[in-house]
């Protein structure tokens, strides 16, 4: 038993505290911004997340690899008051945009993600709430990352409190909001 | 180059800011304010330009390479120390009773690496670690949870630190731009039905373990914090355009620091002083002609920076220039007259100065000042073709160099790193088990007490 114990001693002084080897960090903004262009956005035209940014070379705040000779490191992976600051404000820009598509588009998505914009933008219509118009709208944002909870709560907030009534301007761009503020959205597992 | 007049308005309309009310008081408000900017040189900037210079017939023997030409001059520090200066540091005269010099500073003696010279400057560890940077925090009583660590106006450090998650790069147009939005976009307020939810599923991600459940556990303190950050942030007034950057850097500084959005800065000039080759080396006058030129207007910008009614932001900020190593005396594969110069670990230039240190002062010494002066035993142990200085002993009591020549090299015997950051940690009262040691089984490096105010 001691010898485990010392064995479990040396793991983690080898390895170093397992509080900082188990914090998940953000997965950066050129992640991010890869993984919801290639659900919703057309392969010819990309979106890119920067242009939510609220002033250019903020995206290195919030997680990004830099090299130097052999060396590569991600910097600014762990979330503090600073970076949620900028990603509330750039996702708050981008589900913005999201809302705004609904009475006039701004931008072309990609077809299956254009015919669920279309379905909930009818919000607060019946035909924008049925399971498969909302469950289509957080796979596309989400992905399959997050357990199927998070997506029950969502749905069902959207459903019981005032956005239930909203416009769809509104709403859509909130439901965008609590997806892509997510830590299954942000972090990496 | 900005009028100063103009920076003091601007310092003035700053520190207005601080009538409008905050959720919490800023850090800024302590009784005893203080803060810490870090500049770096970054490639290893070699100090025979600057502070650490050598006679012209040192470079007719043949023993040091010298693009510059000219005979140095003689400078005595208020403590009676002495050193050769360059032209290149005349511009630094009139401000040469705000800092003190401390040469000969030994690095880490078993790697000559940037990398591993940057972290042991930063960590005390040639593979990275802790940066000290934060440890300035730890000993603040009742610390605003939302206060970073440092801000990074220009590009940051390469290193390995690990302690760097509230060390944030913001540059001036950039926190501009952002205050701009800020004011335009709610802030993440407790309350509001979305947030409310937002933060809801945060927190049940956040319970139990895990790494994700971790890292939620840390976007929820963030959380808890951003609008505090947000109020903040949105209340920062960007510099005008035609500034300099060194100018918009201080500006920008300076509103994080009385804000209390972060308590220190780091800021690498834009110089590489990384000069292997010859015709590298050849443009060192031209490269620290521009980087004393930024020092001058770091320094100059933060004594016309108003704190408040009464003190600068130099009074209340300890200042740090610094670089990884200083660099060898030619190539010993090459004529003196057309040499590269490569990495020196054993010796360094660093300049202490503002609040809670002694300024004018002469703080140790390299060895091989002249052509004349032999190498000691300890030295040759080291660097036996003598084609770098090495940090003479030093005395901890007198801050001078020592007259003795120790057999073997020690690190006891000299003013090292460890002992520069150990005399920043007392002035930032950090806890002493924080304090770097000397190395492995050798005791902890004296502070510089005599070097404090």
């Amino acid at each position: 038993m001691k010898r485990l114990a010392a064995l479990a001693t040396a793991a983690v002084a080898a390895f170093g505290a397992p509080v900082l080897a188990q914090q998940a960090e953000f997965k950066g903004m050129p992640t991010v911004s890869r993984e919801l262009s290639s659900r919703i956005a057309p392969r010819d035209l990309p979106l890119e997340l920067d242009w939510f940014l609220p002033a250019p070379g903020l995206d290195y705040l919030v997680g990004r690899w830099s090299s130097f000779g052999s060396e590569h490191s991600f910097h600014n992976g762990t979330p503090n008051a600073l970076s949620m600051v900028i990603w509330h404000v750039t996702l708050n820009n981008f589900s913005g945009k999201l809302g705004e598509w609904c009475s006039k588009p701004p931008f072309t998505f990609e077809s299956h993600f254009a015919a669920t914009m279309t379905r909930i933008c009818t919000w607060p219509q019946a035909q924008a709430k049925d399971e498969d118009t909302m469950l289509s709208f957080w796979v596309a944002l989400m992905g399959f990352s997050a357990p199927r909870e998070e997506y029950v709560a969502w749905r069902d907030f959207f459903l019981t409190s005032s956005y239930r009534d909203k416009p769809a301007r509104e709403a859509v761009a909130a439901m965008a909001l609590a997806i892509t503020l997510n830590p299954h959205f942000l972090l990496h597992r | 180059m900005i009028g100063r007049r103009k920076l003091l308005a601007f310092g003035a309309a700053g520190a207005g800011t601080l009538m409008f009310p905050v959720a919490r008081p800023a850090f800024a408000a302590a009784a005893d304010p203080h803060f810490f900017l870090l500049i770096m040189m970054g490639g290893g900037a070699d100090a025979t330009y600057t502070y650490d210079a050598r006679p012209l017939s040192m470079t007719a023997a043949g023993r040091v390479h010298n693009y510059l030409g000219e005979q140095p001059g003689l400078l005595r520090g208020r403590n009676g120390g002495t050193l050769l200066a360059t032209k290149l540091t005349w511009p630094l005269i009139r401000l040469q009773d705000r800092f003190s010099i401390l040469n000969g500073v030994v690095m880490t003696p078993s790697f000559d690496g940037h990398l591993q010279n940057v972290n042991f400057l930063l960590t005390g560890d040639p593979f990275g670690g802790e940066s000290f940077v934060p440890h300035l925090n730890v000993a603040t009583a009742r610390r605003p949870a939302d206060l970073l660590d440092a801000v990074v106006p220009t590009n940051p450090i390469v290193s390995n630190v690990t302690n760097d998650a509230r060390m944030v790069p913001l540059r001036p147009e950039s926190a501009g731009g952002l205050a701009q939005q800020l004011r335009n976009v709610a802030p993440f307020r407790q309350g509001d039905e979305l947030m409310d939810f937002i933060k809801s599923r945060v927190a049940a991600n956040a319970r139990g373990t895990g790494r994700l459940a971790a890292g939620a556990a840390r976007m929820e303190l963030g959380l808890n914090d951003a609008a505090e950050m947000h109020a903040r942030l949105a209340r920062i007034e960007p510099p005008e355009e035609d500034w300099n950057t060194e100018d918009k850097s201080v500006s920008l500084m300076a509103q994080c620091f009385r804000l209390g959005i972060a308590r220190s800065a780091v800021y690498q000039l834009p110089e590489n002083f990384d000069t292997h080759s010859p015709d590298e080396a050849k443009k060192q006058p031209q490269l620290f002609a521009s980087a004393v030129g930024r020092i001058v207007d770091l320094f100059d910008a933060l004594i016309e920076t108003p704190y408040d009614a009464k003190r600068s932001m130099l009074d209340v900020t300890t200042v740090m220039v610094a670089t990884e190593f200083t660099r060898t005396l030619r190539s010993s594969d090459a004529p003196v007259t057309a040499t590269g110069t490569h990495h020196n670990q054993y010796c360094n230039t660093i300049w202490l100065g503002g609040k809670g240190i002694k300024p004018g002062l002469v703080v140790g010494a390299s060895d091989l000042a002249d052509e004349k002066q032999a190498a000691s035993k300890a030295h040759l142990s080291l660097d036996p073709h003598l084609e770098r200085a090495v940090g003479r002993p030093f005395d901890f009591a007198t801050l001078k160099p020592r007259t003795d020549d120790p057999e073997t090299f020690d690190l006891r015997n000299h003013l090292t790193v460890a002992s520069v950051i150990n005399t920043v940690y007392s002035l930032f009262d950090v806890p002493r088990q924080r304090w770097r040691m000397l190395g492995r089984n050798l005791p902890v490096a004296p502070s510089l007490d005599g070097l404090r105010a």
